[in-house]
This record gives structure tokens, sequence and C-alpha cells, in this order.
């Protein structure tokens, strides 16, 4: 018995260091992630950084939220009707309240992109051409995208520079594969930026297909919404020969007709911000719930932030009471905005009928391109070029399909000019146009209520770079008088 | 055992002394308390073999020859005492109780050793120290009674998690926590749930505990070599004793209640200072009362949030365990079960634990251990840490008082949407489930086989198991979560935790004075975790909560991951005499974690110690009883990183048109490896006055080398750190520990435990040269310190606030450049002093414990303390105390709503306004307990019965300007959950 036990307990000792032996083994896969080897050695690797670079788009600190009110709030479409602290310094051009792109997302969605006009043509990369360059124009347009928005909100428009300061983002056209190609850069101007958006859009141009306003194709890059974000390239640039031109081929076979049509008609208008895809998107970003966290909704969707259709509904932020006096009675763009009442706001507020959460809970899709801005581009790239007949045409065309008449037929020179500037401010209101637009023609901004305007050449103009990347990059110079 | 063969042999040689020159000695030993003879004590000739044993009433007779001049007597549980004999032909000695620590068994890396050997820096607490203490983790039990072990709670939640810090902070990214084994089991620290904190350390009933050891240095470390560099923790659990099986029962309750509260406006104070901030910011004032209400109304609504929130709680907590066996077999099988409310409604924990710890001894060679647990721990978690509105310590403080928590019919009331998101906080906490139910097992099983009698061969196997489930249900009735028919999201982990070892070992004594041990041995640890939860929304009613209920499934996630490591190790040992020790470790260690050519580490320490009272020198100092030296230098690691760091990983990240997305989430570095620590230690034990005093000084120097540093990458590169082995850091410091026996008269007796430990940390070095990223780290500073704007007050003329910008002078407008260094956030000392009065069966502890010297960060001052000017919140009474008129001399500026002076900046910047000095001093404990008399017991046959009342956390002096500086002194103090006061009483018998 005691031979027996001697033995089995032998047995089991030495099964348990045979056990402890053979587990020498420190061979561990991450199974919920790909190496770069696996990831990319086809072009459906490539399209799924081309999704990222999609997703980007809606994130709440790019368009899915700040890049739609902030630009508004900053100037004087918006208004705060309840405090909850956010956009308080935004809607006061607050010390360094103003927007922040310089994040891990817009750069983000640029590596992405570098990523893929880099890797896509190896031909070790198994797949079509035809799909590799659909990708490629992708890559491209989006990539312009990200740099127009980091130029404009961080650099001044070339030729509009205050004190001569130039300088626009950190230009990168290489991924950072591994450590040594995040090298500390310096900003480039933004006069060189725009040239690499030029060229950038140009080649997807090549690359991209033609897909017809309002359509599914609209939800990724097309030659439509490539050469709209050119002809307002040209726009910001001052190359207003080049913008006119740009917006006249985009008009020309979207089939945008000289007198609007192929614009919604005036009743169609506020429904067209409840459709998916919104019938004049040229381009536009799609969202669905498994994008957000439970709480998304409620917290940050531009839905929740701007209107009260649904209780639980943040509703902090409606029309300014200028806004609503620039409309005139027939507009039917006036009735993107629904009077209601806030409690602590005397006299009425205005609720947005632009973002509706028509796709449930808070949740719609985010146009960032839409037709109406061909018009309005070209509008002002004729006024530029001497053109006010083509001017008055344009904005005619867009005024009929909003409910309007024509302009007075003489009007011409600044007043034309603030007559261009305020179509846009009602056609983009809450869309994130209006402080651009102010800053890129060097006009002071504008404010709404108590709220003091802010000189053209104040500071507070451009966004400041983050302090820690400052710190971090000793190549990277600070905004003027951050 | 030994004893009895020394009798033996003395009883031989007895004979070869009759001839000698001699002379009798007799005399009584007593024992000191009750003055009752001791029957088989020993009474020895110092320096020789020759020696007796007292008779049954405690008489012996001696035969000394001349230049005999000591006697040492002993007997188990009393003080060996030494007596000179001088001319005297009668001694008689009274036995002072075992008060010395020193022949103590410690527990050490695998294998016991007296403390007289251990020449690496060790502290341990014994489990009587906190049994019975309502603490629900045995990392409470640390707390104050370690030097140089800094533990700090981490929320008030009950069975919440802490955090644990050997010798200041070794690590800047890679983790600082110790590693825990407990009987051998490399245990995963940290918390188990989401629903709350839950402590996987709580696992363990800190009653099944006999002891906790703490590894502070190299030498005593390194044997653990990988993981070891933040120090090791090793945790004992009971064993059977041989003999007569012995029942004990304990029970005890209590209540469990907040420490203080914030002095928040009522509803007219609100009013005032609201009307203020509008009509200073040329608001028109009505706005303000259509919100807030008029501050003259005397019927003005009067809600009070956090009333309706906070409670005293109960809390209780019983176990049993049974413990015996014979000379083949023991063992000691426990259960216990704890509810404690927390101090806020609906928070609470449970946990039920069983545990089965057997030794069986087979025969002469081969023994079998076996320790299995099991547990269950539920909470009923809250949110806690973080500026949620459905956090009870935000939104309880900042909800306005004018608004109504109830309808008049009892329901809830509605609350006004354009504050914190429409959510009324009490029906948010009364109806939102979160619930956290984690089972977990640690468990071994040991074979030991005793090779020849001085080999022997020992294998290992153990798990810590852990499954968890969190629950929670956002029910429909919450106006928030009413638009998609409310939520519930169910996740369950998993993780297993292994580990095993199989080492020989050695231990051998020449010639009677060299004795050399030593150990050689491989281990294996490896550990998976995975998890998977998902979300339905839509149910149909707010009491279905399952998700075959759910009308939309809204969201599914989860995780895999995973790391392994092996080690080898060898340790020697050799001990001249007991005079000299010393001790070599070598161990080399590998991990998954690392680049593939880069996984193996090579760690070490070499120690000495010198007992310089063995020593003929010392032979007169009778006063000192023990004196050691003790000096160590070692390397050991860290690891403590994500499992695939070194990776470049493509990730996915969402979707887009319903397709997956991908992206570089990582970038990798194949050359990355272990975070080494080198440490130096130079110790002193010394035990003086017959035991009345004990004392350890340890100083001791920590550099951490080749960090697991998370560099920073400029963002336009797409990312934002890698992880690189770069930069160096250390840590110094002098822990002291000392136990004294202040009084002894009669049946009175007073002794006194006090350690502390002072210590420096410092960045030493960064890397390509920078000596500074960002406002985070800098070269020469403390790893961990703020950096703000330095608040200058109100300026008195116009009632704006000020700041003082980079050259010191006054500024409304703040640039970049003005923020400054503040100081740091690690206190340079901590530690306790308990004080222990007993008379006869009557006994009462009193321990402080505290830190000093650091700073604290109270960002629920953001919310509250912003004079009424931004957003609807409420405010600290205090605030009332705003500038009014020039000349006023105040703190809070002039109420201005929206808080942005034109041209200034705003109200809310992260200043010195928010930072104090988070130094305490706390009334840990007091324990009052009763021992009843044993003959009374004897009747009932119980053999030790005693009665307590203590107190937790009763008091506590500090100058932090917020709820509870232990909680907040660490990391996001926005709406901590603060320490509670507990009280409870109990009773205890064993049979």
């Amino acid at each position: 018995m005691r031979m027996e036990m001697k033995n089995s307990i032998l047995f089991s000792s030495l099964l348990i260091t045979l056990t402890v032996i053979s587990c020498t083994d420190l061979e561990t896969t991450p199974r919920q992630s790909l190496t770069p080897e696996v990831a990319l050695n086809d072009v459906t690797g490539y399209q799924s950084i081309a999704n990222s670079m999609y997703s980007r788009v809606s994130s709440f600190d790019y368009y899915g939220q700040v890049m739609m009110i902030a630009p508004e709030i900053l100037a004087d479409n918006l208004r705060l009707v309840a405090n909850t602290g956010r956009y308080q310094g935004e809607e006061a051009n607050g010390d360094r309240d103003h927007i922040n792109l310089w994040n891990s997302n817009i750069y983000g969605g640029i590596n992405d992109a570098n990523l893929i006009l880099q890797g896509i043509d190896d031909e070790n990369v198994s797949g079509e051409q035809d799909f590799k360059d659909f990708i490629k124009g992708d890559a491209y347009f989006m990539r312009a995208l990200f740099y127009f928005d980091l130029c404009r909100v961080y650099g001044y428009e070339p030729g509009m520079e205050v004190d001569g300061f130039n300088l626009g983002p950190i230009l990168r056209l290489t991924p950072t594969l591994v450590a040594s190609d995040a090298d500390f850069r310096t900003r480039s101007t933004v006069e060189e930026v725009y040239e690499q958006i030029e060229s950038d859009l140009l080649e997807s141009l090549s690359l991209l297909q033609a897909v017809s306003i309002g359509s599914e194709g609209v939800y990724m890059g097309n030659a439509g919404a490539a050469l709209t974000l050119l002809s307002r390239l040209y726009l910001y640039w001052g190359k207003n020969e080049e913008a006119e031109t740009a917006a006249t081929s985009a008009m020309n076979f979207l089939g945008l007709q000289t007198n609007g049509d192929g614009l919604l008609e005036p009743g169609q208008y506020v429904q067209g911000f409840s459709r998916a895809p919104h019938p004049e998107s040229l381009f536009e970003v799609e969202v669905r719930l498994v994008d957000w966290t439970t709480v998304d909704g409620v917290n940050n969707s531009l839905n929740s932030l701007t209107s009260d259709n649904e209780p639980s509904a943040q509703f902090i932020i409606g029309a300014s009471n200028e806004l609503m006096e620039a409309y005139e009675a027939e507009d039917v763009r006036r009735d993107c905005w629904r009077e209601t009442t806030r409690e602590g706001i005397e006299g009425p507020v205005y609720a947005s009928r632009k973002w509706t959460g028509y796709k449930g809970v808070f949740l719609e899709n985010i146009p960032i391109i839409r037709a109406a801005e061909l018009y309005l581009n070209r509008a002002e790239a004729r006024f530029r070029n001497n053109n006010n007949q083509g001017a008055r045409e344009d904005i005619n065309a867009l005024r009929s399909k909003r409910g309007l008449g024509p302009l007075d037929n003489v009007l011409s020179g600044q007043a034309l000019l603030n007559r261009i500037m305020l179509e846009r401010r009602l056609e983009f209101a809450l869309e994130g146009h209006r402080f651009f637009d102010l800053k890129r023609n060097g006009m002071d901004i504008s404010k709404h209520g108590e709220f003091l305007e802010v000189p053209y050449t104040d500071y507070r103009i451009l966004s400041n770079v983050p302090l820690s990347q400052i710190q971090l990059n000793e190549n990277l110079e600070q905004n003027p008088g951050y | 055992m030994r004893k009895a063969l020394l009798l033996i042999l003395l009883t031989f040689s007895l004979p070869l002394w009759v001839f000698s020159q001699s002379r009798t000695i007799r005399g009584t030993v007593t024992d000191s308390e009750e003055g009752l003879p001791i029957p088989g004590a020993t009474v020895l000739v110092k320096g020789t073999t020759q020696g007796t044993t007292t008779d049954i009433d405690g008489n012996y007779e001696i035969e000394v020859l001349e230049g005999d001049n000591t006697l040492v007597f002993r007997f188990v549980g009393l003080r060996t005492q030494e007596i000179n004999i001088g001319n005297r032909n009668a001694i008689n000695v009274s036995l002072l109780p075992e008060i010395t620590s020193l022949e103590e068994y410690v527990v050490t890396a695998y294998g016991d050793q007296t403390r007289r050997e251990v020449t690496g820096a060790i502290s341990s607490v014994k489990g009587e120290i906190f049994q019975d203490l309502p603490i629900q983790s045995f990392d409470r039990a640390m707390q104050g009674r370690v030097a140089g072990v800094q533990v700090t709670a981490g929320s008030g939640q009950p069975g919440g998690t802490l955090t644990v810090q050997i010798r200041g902070v070794g690590s800047i990214n890679a983790g600082t926590q110790p590693l825990y084994i407990i009987d051998g089991v490399q245990v995963a620290s940290g918390g188990l749930s989401g629903a709350g904190p839950q402590n996987a350390l709580a696992s363990i009933n800190p009653n099944d505990i006999e002891s906790i050891e703490v590894f502070k240095d190299a030498a005593a470390a390194s044997i653990y070599g990988a993981q070891a560099a933040n120090g090791v923790v090793l945790i004992t659990t009971k064993r059977g004793k041989q003999g007569k099986t012995r029942v004990r029962v304990s029970a005890q309750e209590g209540i469990v209640q907040p420490l203080g509260f914030y002095d928040v406006m009522d509803a007219s104070q609100l009013a005032s200072i609201k009307r203020q901030a509008y009509i200073n910011a040329g608001l028109n004032p009505q706005d303000a009362e259509a919100i807030f209400g008029s501050p003259s109304d005397t019927d003005i609504q009067n809600s009070d949030w956090v009333g309706a929130l906070f409670r005293d709680g109960r809390m209780s907590v019983y176990d049993v365990s049974i413990s015996g066996g014979d000379a083949g077999t023991q063992f000691f099988i426990s259960g216990s079960h704890t509810h404690h409310q927390g101090q806020i409604i609906m928070s609470d924990y449970s946990r039920t634990t069983g545990r089965m710890n057997l030794s069986h001894r087979i025969n002469e060679k081969f023994s079998i251990n076996a320790n299995l647990s099991l547990s269950r721990q539920i909470t009923n978690g809250t949110i806690d840490r973080g500026n949620f509105v459905n956090s009870p310590f935000v939104a309880g403080y900042v909800s306005r008082p004018n608004v109504p928590i109830y309808n008049e019919d009892g329901t809830y009331a509605e609350y006004p949407s354009e504050h914190l998101f429409g959510y009324n906080i009490v029906q948010g906490v009364n109806q939102e489930l979160r619930r956290g139910t984690s089972y977990q097992s640690v468990s071994n099983l040991q074979m030991t086989y005793q090779i020849l009698p001085w080999l022997g061969f020992t294998s290992f196997g153990g798990v810590d198991f852990s499954d968890n489930r969190d629950e929670n249900n956002r029910p429909s009735t919450i106006p928030a979560f009413a638009a998609y028919g409310g939520s519930s999201t169910f996740s369950d982990r998993r993780i297993v935790n292994s580990n095993a070892n199989a080492n020989f070992n050695i231990n051998k004594k020449f010639n009677e004075i060299h004795s050399l041990s030593g150990i050689l041995g491989y281990e294996y640890k490896g550990e998976t975790s995975e998890a998977n939860s998902a979300t339905g929304r839509g149910f149909p009613n707010p009491v279905l909560r399952y998700l075959q209920n759910a009308a939309q499934p809204f969201a599914v996630g989860g995780f895999y991951t995973e790391y392994r490591r092996s080690g080898f190790f060898t340790q020697a040992k050799y001990d001249y005499d007991d005079k000299y020790t010393f001790d070599l470790t070598v161990r080399r260690d590998g991990s998954s974690r690392f680049g593939t050519n880069s996984r193996w580490g090579n760690f070490g320490a070499v120690s000495g110690g010198w007992r310089i009272s063995s020593e003929r020198f010392m032979e007169n100092a009778l006063w000192v009883d023990n004196l050691r030296v003790r000096a160590s230098y070692g390397i050991t690691g860290n690891s403590n990183i994500d499992n695939f760091e070194s990776r470049t990983l493509v990730g996915s990240s969402g979707q887009y048109l319903g397709r997956g997305a991908l992206r570089f989430v990582q970038l990798g570095n194949d050359l990355l490896t272990w975070e080494e620590s080198l440490s130096t230690n130079l110790g002193v034990d010394g035990t003086f006055f017959n035991g009345r005093i004990i004392a350890t000084v340890d100083v001791w120097r920590k550099d951490s080398r080749k960090l697991l540093f998370e560099t920073q990458l400029p963002i336009d590169s797409g990312f934002g750190t890698i992880t690189r082995n770069a930069g160096k850091l250390r840590n110094q410091g002098i822990d002291f520990d000392l136990q004294t026996t202040n009084l002894v008269i009669g049946k009175f007796r007073w002794s006194t435990a006090f350690n502390t430990s002072i210590f420096s940390n410092e960045l030493l070095e960064l890397y390509e040269g920078l000596d500074r990223v960002g406002n985070e780290l800098i070269v020469g500073k403390p790893i961990n310190f703020y950096y703000a704007y330095e608040y200058a007050g109100v300026n008195p003329a116009n009632g704006a606030p000020m700041y003082y910008d980079e050259n010191g002078e006054y500024t409304y407008l703040l640039a970049d450049d003005d923020q400054k260094y503040i100081g740091s956030t690690l206190p340079w000392t901590y530690g306790g002093l308990s004080n222990t009065f007993s008379y006869g069966p009557v006994s009462l502890e009193v321990f402080f414990q505290y830190q000093y010297g650091n700073l604290a960060f109270n960002q629920d001052l953001y919310n509250m303390a912003q004079a009424g000017s931004i957003g609807q919140d409420n405010q600290t009474v205090d605030q009332l105390y705003y500038w009014r008129n020039p000349g006023d001399i105040t703190n809070v500026p002039k109420p201005y709503e929206g808080g942005r002076f034109p041209g200034h900046s705003g109200y809310q910047q992260f200043s010195t306004k928010q930072i104090s000095d988070g130094s305490y001093v706390r009334l840990k404990q007091v324990s009052l307990n009763y021992d009843l008399p044993k003959a009374i017991l004897a009747k009932a046959r119980i053999e030790e019965m005693n009665v307590f009342v203590q107190g937790l956390n009763l008091w506590t002096l500090t100058k932090y300007n917020g709820l509870d500086p232990e909680v907040n002194s660490l990391g996001d103090t926005y709406g901590t959950y603060p320490t509670a006061r507990q009280i409870t009483a109990g009773i205890n018998v064993t049979f």
C-alpha cells in the first residue's frame, strides 16, 4: 500500500514537472490584431484602411460635431440657449477657445492615406488595378480634405497673411511605418500645402468615378466632390479664374443647370436634410449606430446639441437672432429652424431642423459637400473676376430653388459681395462655413448678441497648435499671440 | 526536538564533569505575567553544552564550573534570558513573554527561513494584527504597518482596489504594482469588474491569512527576477496544526458612515449668486430667476440631493474556521460571509469565501500540500471618478436645489434638460443597475520529495482563475434612456492565470558551524484573458432586462489576449556560525511581451549579513540581545506592459458602409526588452534590553533604467507614442521600523510600533537628450507633479481673478509659458504609529497612519467653486464670499455669467486654486478587546472567547480642500468615492 502511494506521488510530481518543462514556449499571437504583412497583402486590406479614413470624418472632434458647430458659433450664426459649459468659450471667442484639428484623428487619417498611396501599387499586393486605382483616388481626395481643413484652422489663406505669417500644417506625404519615420518637422507654408492639395485633387480626379448628385456614390470620394473641393480651394487661394473653371466643369457633368435645375425644389429643401443621402450631397459620410458608444448620441450628436425633437436631447445651441433676422420671409431655408422656448431664455429660441436624427436616436448621415456650394463658389469667383452679371445669375439660380426671387440686376461692388456672403451664410447655416468664409475674405468676425467682434488682425483668428506638440518638437512654431 | 536531543547529549556527558571543580546553583523559573512556576524550562550554562530542565514546580539545580559566568534560561513562547551568575548560589528568574519578532519564521521565496538568517529587506505583517478587522482585502492590512510600503485606496467603494507602492514609484509607464504571490500562486492584482472597483485580491479572506511578507530589495525579491522590480508581496494562508481540532467562530456587525460632505448652497443662496452673475455680465436677472428662482422667494423649493443619495450603511462579517490534524495530516477549513453597504444608496459589496488547506505527509520523504479556495464577490457599484452626470459624487452636489427630486405622487421628477443632461441623479442611482459578480479561485498543489536528508525536490502548480460578469441595465423609466427604450449590457470576462515550478533544494550543515543551502529551479507562468460583451436596446417593459427581450441588438465587443513567461533561478546561501551570512541569487527570465530577439533578461542579487552581537567583543554589552548589519545589491525586472506592446499592430477601428475598417493602431519596437531596477540596501536589525526595543533601519536606493517608456512621437506622424527602453529614474530613502515595550507594570502593559519611510523620487534621464516631455516629465523632478498656473487671488479693485505670469507679475490673460512647476504628488514621508495598552484581559489598540509632503488636486472645485459663473451647477457655500465692492479682499471672484471677462482668461483654469496640501494624519483604527476569563470559559468547554469593538477611519487631520485626502491623492479626482468611517462590534469564540 505504502509503495503504491509512493509511486503515485512520484508519478504525479513527475507529471507536474513535465508539464512545467514542456511549457517553455514564449510564442504568442495577438489574435484580435494583424501584423502589417498579413493585413496589407491584398487590395481588400487597403480597402479597410480607406474605410478607416472615412470613418474618421464623422468623429465628434471633426465633422461629426465640432467642424459643423464651431465655425458657426465662433462667428454670428449660432448662440447658446443652455449653459452647460460647452461652446461657451467659442461663442465668446475666448483665448484658446478655437477648433483643435491638430490631433491623431486628422493626422491619423493623413497617415492612412499615405499608407495607401505608398503601398497599394506594390506588385506583391494582389488585386485588380481598377480597384487599386479607385482606392488611390479615395486616398488623394481624403488627404486633400484633411490638409485643407488643417490649413484653414491653423493658417492664413495665401495673400491674406497678417504680419506676413504664412505657415500652415506640417506636411507629410509618406506613411509612418517605423519610429524613425516620425521625425520632427517644421510647418510648411499654406501656399506649399495648397499646391499639394491641388495636385492631390487633380490626381484623384483622374482616378475617381463620376457619380450623380445625391446617389449612394457620394459616400466615398468621387469626381464631383473633388472638383467642388478644388473650386473651393481656388477660391480660398484667390485663384478665381481656376475656381470658376472648376465649378463650371463640375456643374456641367453633374447636370446642374444655370437656372438652378438639379438642385432641390424649394418645397423639398427642408426634407432634404432628413434623407440618406441628402439629395444635394456631393460628399457625405454615412454613420451607423455601431460607430457610437451608448451615450454618444445624447452626449455628442449634432441632433442632440442643436435640436429638441427628442425629449432627452441636450438642445444647447440654437440660431442667433441675427441669423433669423437675415432670412427673407419666403426663404424656405428659414424653415430649417423651428421656433420654441427654453427655460432661462427670454423670447423665442430656434431649434435646428437640419440635424434631425432621422436615422433614429440622434443618428444621421453627415453631408460634407453639397451641390449648392458650386453656385456660390462660382458666383464669388465671377464677382472677383469682375463678372457681376454671371455672379448674379448664379445667385439667382440658387435663390430660385429656395423660394426667392432674383436679385436687383444692378447689384454690384461691395453690395453684391455682401449679398453673396449672405447667401452663403443662409445656405450653409450650421454646416460649418461661416467663420471660414469671413476669415478667407479678410473680414472681421461679426458676432451676435453682446459678443464683441473679432478683428481680422486679432490673434484669435487662428487656432493654437497644442502646447504639448510645441514642447515636443522644437521645429514646430506656435501661431502668433499664443 | 532539538532541545530533546540536547538533553540526551547532556545526560551522557554529565559524568565527565563530576570530577571538575564545581558548585551548584538552584532557583525557580516563573512566568512574569502571572507569576506561576514554569516546568520544563531549559537552563544552560552559556558557552557550554551543560544544562538541565526545571521540574514540575519550576525548580532547577545546575552544576557550574569555575569560570562559567552566565546562565541561559529558555522556554517556548517566552523570551530567552541570560543571567550573570556572579557569586550567587540561588538565581530565581521570571521570564518575559516573547516579544521579539526576530525569532519568527518569515516565509521567503520557495522556502522558509528564520528571520535571523534573512539578508534582504523583508517586512512582515502577521495575520493576528488584522484578524477580525472589517477590511475586505489584505492589501489594506499593510497600510501604515510596513515601512517602505505606501498603500492608497483608490475608492471608498467597499471591496475596491488599492494602489500599493513599495519604495517609491519605479516606472513611468510600465506597471508599478508589486507582484502578489498567494501560497506560491502569482496572482493578477487590479480590478475584476467594470461595474465598480472590485479588488482581485479581495477573493482571499483576510482572516485566512497567516502572514504577509513584503520583499523590498533585490536580495529578497530577485529570486522572482521578472516582475520583482516593484517588490513582492507574499501571502501565506493558515495551515492546520497537529493536535486537538479547533473551531473558531467570529461575527461582527457595524455601521458605515461618510467621512464628510461638501457644504453646498441652498436654493436661495444659489439663486442670489446666479442673479448677481447675470447682472455683472450685463444680462437680464429675470433670466436667472426663471432658472434658479428668486432669492427673495421664501417658499422656494429646496431639495436635499445629497441627503437622498448618502446614508449610514450596515455591515456584517461572519467567519468560521476549523483546523487541526494528526502527525500525518493537517487541515484548515474556513468559510466566511461579508456584507458591506456603501455610504451611497445602492452601493454595496458582498463576499463569500471557502477554503481548504491540506497537508499530508505520506512517509518520511514525501509530503503533499494542497490549498483550495473559492470566492464569490458581488459589487453593486456606482460611478466613481470622472465628471459624469450619472455619478452621485458629481451630480449629488451640483444638482440644483430648486428642482424637486420627486413629484407630489412620489414618482421621480423630471430634471431640466439644459443641466446635467436632464438626469435626475436620485432616480438614476436608484434605477440603474451596475452589478459585477466575480467567482475566483486561487489554488495550488505542491509535492515535496526528500531525496536525501539534505536534498529535496519540490514541484508546484497553481492557478488563479476568475470569472466575472458585469450587468449594466439602464431602464427606459429614466428619461435619458427612454428614447431607445432602455438598454442592457452584459460583459463576461475570464482570466486564467497559471504558474508552475519545480526545484531542487539543499540544506546542509558542516562541522556544526558551516551551513549551506541552495535552490535550483524552473518556473513557468501564463495568463490568458478574454471577454465578450453585448448590448441590447428597446425593452418592452423596464422590468425586463435580459438580452432576449431587447428589440434591437446594439453593439457587441470582446477581446482575447495572453502572455507567457518562463525563468530559471538559483540561489545559494552560506552561513558561518550564525555570524556571517552570504546569499547569491541568479535568475534568467523570458517574456512573450518583448521583441523576438530581446525576450530574455538576467537578474540577480548578492547580499551579506554580519551578526555583530555574536562577536566576542560584544559579550559584555548585555543590553544588546541581537545586532546585525546587512547589505545587498541586485537587479530585478519589470515587464508590466500590454501583452503586445512590442509589435506593430493593425487593428480594427470600427466600420464604414458596413465594412470593417483597419488602421495601424500601434508602432512596434522589436528591440523592446526588460525594464531593470538596480537596488542597493544597507540595513541594521537590533534587539535591545531583553527585547524591549526592536529596531530595523534600511537605507536604500533603487535606480530604474531601460524604462518601458511610452516615448512621444509628434502627433503629425499619426501616432502619439511608441514604447522604447529609455530613461532613468531614481528612488531612494530610509525605512525605519521600531517596536518598543514601553511599560510593564504588573498586568499593565504598553507597547508601541512605529514605522516611517522617507523617500525621494527623481527623473534622472529622458531620451534623445531631452530634458523635459511637455509639462508632464522634467529631468531632475519627481515623475508625478503638478504643473499649473499660479493663482494670485482676486483683484480687490475689480473682482477679476489674477494669476502670476512667468515673471511673477500679475496677469489676467494666461499664456502657455505662465504655467509652472508647483510640486510633487508624492509624499516625502509616510508611515504609521500603533500603541497598544493592555491590562490583563483588556487591550486597546490605537493606530494612526499618515503621509506628509504631497500636493493633491481637487477637480470637484472646477464644478463647485467658480463663483456661480459657469453653467447651472450648485456651488459650495464659501462661494458666497465673492467679490462685491472695490476693496473687498476675497479669494472668490466677481460672479460673471459665462465665467469669461472680456480680455481675461476664463474662470476654469487648472491652477493652484484647485491644488492643496494633501498631507494627512488619520486615526485609522481603534480596537478595544476583552478576553473572557478562561476559568469561566472552561466550564462551557470554550477555549477562548473575546468580544471587541473597533472603529476605522475615525478622525483625519489635513489641510486638503476636498473630502478625502487618501482617495484623492491619485489620478482623476472628479467625483471620487471617499473612504468611509466604520464602527463595528463583534465576538470571537474558539472551541
